[in-house]
């Protein structure tokens, strides 16, 4: 017990957090100098999880609205970018500002109609509603139907192609470090805290005067247009887009990284990502029966960590053992209850 | 005096359920009004009809003369009426602190926050020693007194106080009649619902009882004390 709370007060220090980060960093930055080709594409699938799992954590985890079809969002950036590359020859970076535009109003469209409905019913809602996108790009011309759009041009950053491993390993990376970035300011502001009163209790959230129809818009708008632009780094990096991309086995895949890594933590979605693909690489040579490994690992995880696999938050606030127990003895002497 | 909170007619449903089947009553500003009643007669679905979170399906509710019946609930407290829920809904997996703040979501200077946040560990010193612990950690007394102080961070006009006795011991409701008491000296008009009638009449200026959806008897608390219905009916039975 005592090894635990000096441990835990060890890791809650703001040194050792920071240490913690800087080694992570450097880690990262440096990991294209002695990687192969083979660890560098691994690693930046690991950081396109992340994105998708930072996005969907603004949905999931700080609003807690159960979102089931977070790939349809993916998909929105993806085409639009891919759409006016290919078809009206426009420059990859002039696409961004659209991209976003695209994912916010439709996830305007949709939101405002459904966000009212609570838990399981919104759920479906997310899940239909990611079925019709893929339908509706299945069939129509302008998303090249079945096949989907390919051939989207590699643009050229700083005179170095993107398709270049370790170009589309740094601009991810860059990219993770601004959602990161987003998610801790989002977490921390006005809007993160009213994301959480309204979570834990939406009445006594309504009855402080938290717009709650709002801010689970504005959450559901903040969540899609982070998905959007990884979908549209993800279009340029494949060169293609199809589809076949738009499952419902993607969109539980980023899901199951959020819950894996703790809902509405932003360390545990990094860890989440990475976990996923690293253990989906080492079990590669187990064939069709990964996924099964897979969801007995879940299983565990969930049994021993329900709230996700990085630590909760705040530990320093929680009572230890002794603290509890004063605590209990103090309220019985009091008799209050 | 002016009439703060005026309830007119008002009927709200769930689904096909009448819950309130048209009722009417007012508060002065500066008094203290009870709303008596046993189990589903409507108490707690009457505040949170006139805070918004269950709308009214017919009637009007007026605030300072304003007409807030089809108001949603944020804006409802953003007039300074503050709703204090029913099992104190307090947030225990955050600090005291964090829970103040919530209250004063609708106030956006820094200053006016902190002012209040002092006034209420000024209230309650138990509050302000604790602030940054989880509020989870707190007792029952506690932590009505910590959803009480919530309700009063964004300076509200008048209070509304859902079940306040409920799950405390004696001592500690009497405790928090007094910081009530206390508060509508100092200008808080106060609307309590309860079930415990005597601690209601002793504390309140002047009651309505509910029963099943409907007023059935108004009047002074003094008055309504020496009732003989009402001692049969909440002040445990044919005592004199």
């Amino acid at each position: 017990m005592k090894q635990s709370t000096s441990l835990r007060a060890f890791l809650g220090k703001r040194s050792t957090q920071w240490t913690g980060i800087l080694v992570v960093l450097i880690f990262a930055v440096t990991l294209p100098l002695y990687a192969n080709i083979y660890v560098i594409g691994v690693a930046w699938n690991a950081l396109f999880y992340m994105l998708l799992a930072l996005g969907c954590n603004v949905i999931v985890g700080y609003a807690g609205l159960c979102d089931l079809g977070y790939s349809s969002k993916v998909a929105i950036g993806a085409y639009t970018t891919a759409i006016l590359m290919k078809t009206f020859g426009w420059n990859f970076w002039a696409t961004l500002p659209v991209s976003i535009l695209a994912s916010a109003i439709i996830a305007c469209l949709v939101g405002m109609p459904t966000l009212r409905l609570r838990g399981d019913y919104l759920a479906i809602v997310t899940l239909g509603f990611s079925e019709i996108i893929r339908l509706v790009a299945r069939n129509l011309n302008v998303t090249g139907s079945a096949s989907g759009i390919s051939g989207i041009k590699s643009p050229v950053i700083f005179g170095v192609k993107f398709s270049t491993p370790w170009m589309q390993y740094f601009i991810f990376l860059i990219l993770v470090i601004i959602f990161i970035f987003v998610s801790l300011r989002l977490k921390r502001s006005r809007f993160g805290r009213a994301l959480e009163y309204m979570r834990e209790d939406e009445d006594a959230a309504r009855a402080m005067g938290v717009n709650v129809p709002r801010f689970k818009l504005l959450a559901f708008v903040i969540g899609s247009v982070m998905g959007g632009l990884a979908g549209s780094f993800y279009a340029v990096k494949m060169g293609s887009f199809s589809p076949s991309y738009v499952t419902f086995t993607e969109s539980a895949y980023i899901l199951l990284i959020v819950v894996l890594g703790g809902m509405g933590k932003t360390p545990g979605m990094l860890l989440g990502a990475t976990l996923f693909i690293v253990l989906q690489e080492i079990f590669r040579n187990v064939g069709n029966s990964r996924m099964l490994i897979f969801g007995i690992l879940l299983v565990l995880i969930m049994i021993f960590r329900p709230q996700g696999i990085w630590p909760d938050k705040r530990p320093s606030f929680l009572p230890s053992r002794r603290e509890r127990k004063q605590l209990s003895e103090r309220t019985e002497t009091h008799g209050t209850g | 005096m002016e009439k703060l909170l005026e309830v007119e007619q008002v009927e709200t449903c769930y689904g096909k359920v009448k819950a309130l089947k048209g009722i009417s009553f007012s508060v002065e500003e500066g008094q203290i009004v009870a709303l008596l009643g046993s189990n589903g007669a409507g108490k707690s679905t009457s505040l949170k009809t006139i805070s918004g979170i269950t709308p009214a399906s017919s009637g009007t509710v007026r605030f300072m003369g304003e007409d807030i019946t089809r108001l949603s609930a944020h804006k409802i407290a953003a007039r300074g009426l503050a709703h204090i829920p029913e099992g104190r809904c307090i947030f225990k997996n955050m600090t005291i602190r964090e829970n103040l703040l919530l209250g004063a979501f609708t106030v956006s200077s820094d200053a006016e926050k902190k002012r209040a946040m002092d006034y209420v560990f000024d209230l309650f010193p138990i509050l302000g020693e604790r602030r940054k612990q989880l509020a989870g950690t707190l007792s029952g007394g506690e932590q009505q007194m910590l959803a009480i102080g919530r309700g009063l961070m964004a300076h509200p006009k008048m209070v509304m106080l859902d079940e306040l006795s409920m799950g405390l011991a004696p001592i500690i409701v009497q405790q928090l009649a007094g910081v009530i008491r206390k508060l509508n000296e100092a200008g808080l008009t106060v609307l309590l619902v309860e079930q415990n009638a005597k601690m209601a009449l002793a504390l309140a200026d002047y009651s309505y009882i509910l029963s099943t959806g409907s007023i059935v008897l108004e009047g002074k608390s003094a008055e309504l004390q020496h009732n003989s219905d009402v001692i049969k009916a909440y002040l445990g039975g044919d005592r004199k």
